[in-house]
């Protein structure tokens, strides 16, 4: 049987279900939210700063980026600030003290630095619950229907029917991406109206020992930028993706596979918290998805973690996750 | 030239170390329905199971068309059209779709043929209706009309009859004879309706407790069924049958006469009877022979 008309059902599948028109939903909604909150954070910003330096104008970005920077080195001079958080303001100012030596505007907010800002809220946490919705029920809600009898009285071997599901999923992890960035630019391009996606961006900051590193910074384009966190973004969803359709193997019900992915991936997070200095902490997958704060030199919650360890270790859950789905699936009795 | 189909040989199915299958021998051959009866918990659903690979086998073979189920699983499965229990399909997609993204997964499958078995179940008005606005019966239907279109060798029915209405069984029953008889498949049919099974299968395999107890053609069941007769003299009559007919008599406790003769003699009993003034009220044959057979042979039988 030809695999690629079998990705063609479960994709088919998967489009009629209607999870994928929610999802497009949600994002409507919430990227809307988000891109008015963030107009309404900026405007805000600059208002207070320009009332703190006694002018009306606020149409001078180099006074407004200058009092950033001073605030930024003010907090610095704070002996109470931790190593590790002192380097990402150090970070944060140095990128503002390159925007004034090459006479770069940092203070319009562009439609391109909202697509990336967006990407950059979303991947550890509201990407994998997308992807968590849409792949939590593609073997289970087989099971609990019992549609799963039917496929697997075919003559087709069980690995092939999980293989056209996981590369299904595959397409439409893709394709979850693809609509975020869709939809992103949509909004953010009516709610803040210019482009903005040749403005460079500098990135490469790295934090080693709690000292900033910027041996290795370099200067691209926000389009350049965005491509990307997008990319980053997919590897999220294809790890995140394959982990669920692991658990949708195991478990029978949607609700309990749904369930068992969100709460591992919650609790994995506050359990990184309170012990990051084990050094286990640093192979679960939750501490390695805030894939593109290495692009924009934020902190990650775990110290010592780089771009490739972090997307070493969300390959490697993947194809464990990967093997058991197969393992289990190719073995197991349907009951019922 | 009849051909075997399937073969079940020394079966064993064990789950969490309890034994639910316990060595299950069976054959069927081309153009040929076999029932498949046995009371709930028996192993009926787990050995259907097993048959199409569903359930791993602890120990024995299954071959279809020849192929093993476990060594040869695709091979095999290309000669097995099913319905295993309810007749589950994509409710969120038409009947249309779901035999299309089924026919998909098979080797060659028409469109036409697909037309042809949707008019066959008498399915063309609602096919492209989402399933979940179907009828349990319609649902069945659609069911049937996925495990007839690729021509199957093998046609595996659990429960065929389910939400059926008695114009739909009939149909249904005609459909199957002609499958069987026709197009020469062979049909493995179970099902808790008892005149059911006696009316639409050749032989029946009676399980009880994950074993075959009872394989025997429905043809022998029906010889030995025997006439009924309702008479007010019941013991005028017994002594008329016992002494003129030399057949062996058995007083019911509805007070009818139950006796294993052939059909030829059936008239002059009756005339006999009509002379001797007995009060003959109606004779009848006994309907409830296989149902008889079947609680005789799991009698005391508990769910295990």
């Amino acid at each position: 049987m030809k695999l690629y008309s079998l990705v063609g059902n479960e994709v088919f599948k998967i489009i009629m279900k209607k999870r994928l028109w929610v999802i497009v939903g949600i994002l409507i909604i919430l990227i809307g939210l988000f891109a008015y909150g963030e107009h309404y954070t900026r405007e805000r910003t600059q208002s207070q700063i320009a009332e703190r330096l006694g002018i009306d104008d606020v149409d001078d970005w180099r006074e407004i980026t200058n009092q950033q920077l001073l605030d930024l080195e003010r907090r610095l001079d704070n002996p109470f600030i931790p190593e590790e958080g002192r380097a990402s303001i150090q970070v944060r100012a140095e990128q503002l003290r390159y925007y004034l030596a090459e006479d770069i505007n940092p203070t319009t907010f562009s439609a391109a630095q909202f697509m990336s800002n967006f990407m950059e809220q979303s991947i550890f946490l509201f990407l994998p619950l997308l992807i968590i919705l849409l792949a939590s029920d593609i073997v289970s809600k087989e099971s609990t229907t019992g549609t799963i009898k039917l496929l697997m009285t075919r003559p087709v071997p069980r690995w092939k029917i999980l293989t056209s599901k996981l590369l299904a999923l595959t397409i439409l992890e893709m394709i979850v991406i693809l609509l975020m960035a869709v939809i992103a630019l949509g909004i953010s391009y009516i709610t803040f109206g210019h482009g903005g996606f040749r403005e460079p961006v500098i990135t490469g900051f790295r934090v080693v020992n709690g000292e900033l590193d910027a041996s290795n910074i370099q200067t691209v384009s926000r389009g350049t930028y965005i491509f990307m966190t997008y990319s980053l973004g997919y590897i999220v969803a294809f790890s995140i993706g394959k982990m669920a359709l692991m658990v949708s193997v195991l478990v029978k019900s949607t609700a309990a596979s749904i369930g068992i992915m969100m709460s591992s991936l919650i609790g994995g997070t506050f359990l990184s918290f309170f012990i990051s200095d084990w050094e286990i902490t640093r192979y679960l997958f939750n501490v390695n998805l805030r894939l593109t704060d290495f692009l924009s030199g934020d902190l990650q919650p775990v110290e010592g973690l780089s771009l490739s360890f972090s997307i070493g270790v969300l390959l490697l859950w993947a194809l464990a996750a990967t093997l058991v789905a197969f393992g289990v699936f190719s073995y197991k009795d349907i009951l019922d | 030239m009849s051909e075997l189909v399937l073969e079940l040989r020394n079966v064993h199915k064990a789950i969490k170390g309890k034994k639910i299958i316990k060595g299950i021998n069976l054959e069927l051959f081309s153009g040929e329905v076999l029932g498949f009866l046995g009371p709930n918990g028996s192993g009926k659903t787990t050995t259907l199971r097993m048959i199409v690979g569903l359930i791993r086998m602890t120990k024995g073979e299954v071959f279809i068309a020849g192929h093993s189920i476990e060594k040869d699983f695709v091979k095999a499965m290309k000669n097995v059209g099913c319905i295993i229990e309810n007749p589950e399909m994509y409710d969120y997609l038409s009947g249309w779709e779901n035999l299309k993204i089924l026919a998909s997964m098979e080797k060659g499958i028409t469109k036409e043929r697909m037309k042809e078995v949707v008019s066959l179940v008498g399915m063309e008005k609602r096919i492209d209706d989402k399933v979940y606005t179907y009828s349990l019966g319609m649902k069945q239907r659609l069911g049937i009309a996925q495990a007839i279109m690729k021509r199957p060798k093998l046609l595996i029915l659990d429960e065929p009859a389910n939400g059926l209405d008695p114009a739909g069984i009939s149909e249904f029953r005609k459909l199957i004879q002609k499958l069987a008889h026709e197009e020469s498949m062979a049909v493995l049919v179970s099902s808790h309706i008892l005149a059911e099974i006696e009316m639409m299968c050749d032989r029946v395999a009676i399980i009880k407790q994950g074993e075959v107890v009872q394989v025997t053609t429905v043809k022998n069941i029906v010889k030995d069924q025997g006439i009924i007769w309702k008479i007010k003299e019941v013991q005028q009559g017994k002594k008329i049958l016992e002494e003129e007919f030399q057949t062996a008599v058995q007083l019911k406790e509805d007070q009818t006469l139950l006796a294993f003769i052939g059909e030829d003699q059936v008239s002059m009993v009756n005339k006999r009877f009509m002379e001797a003034d007995v009060g003959l009220l109606y004779v009848n044959k006994n309907q409830k022979s296989l149902e008889d057979l079947f609680l005789a042979l799991t009698a005391g039988d508990e769910i295990v």
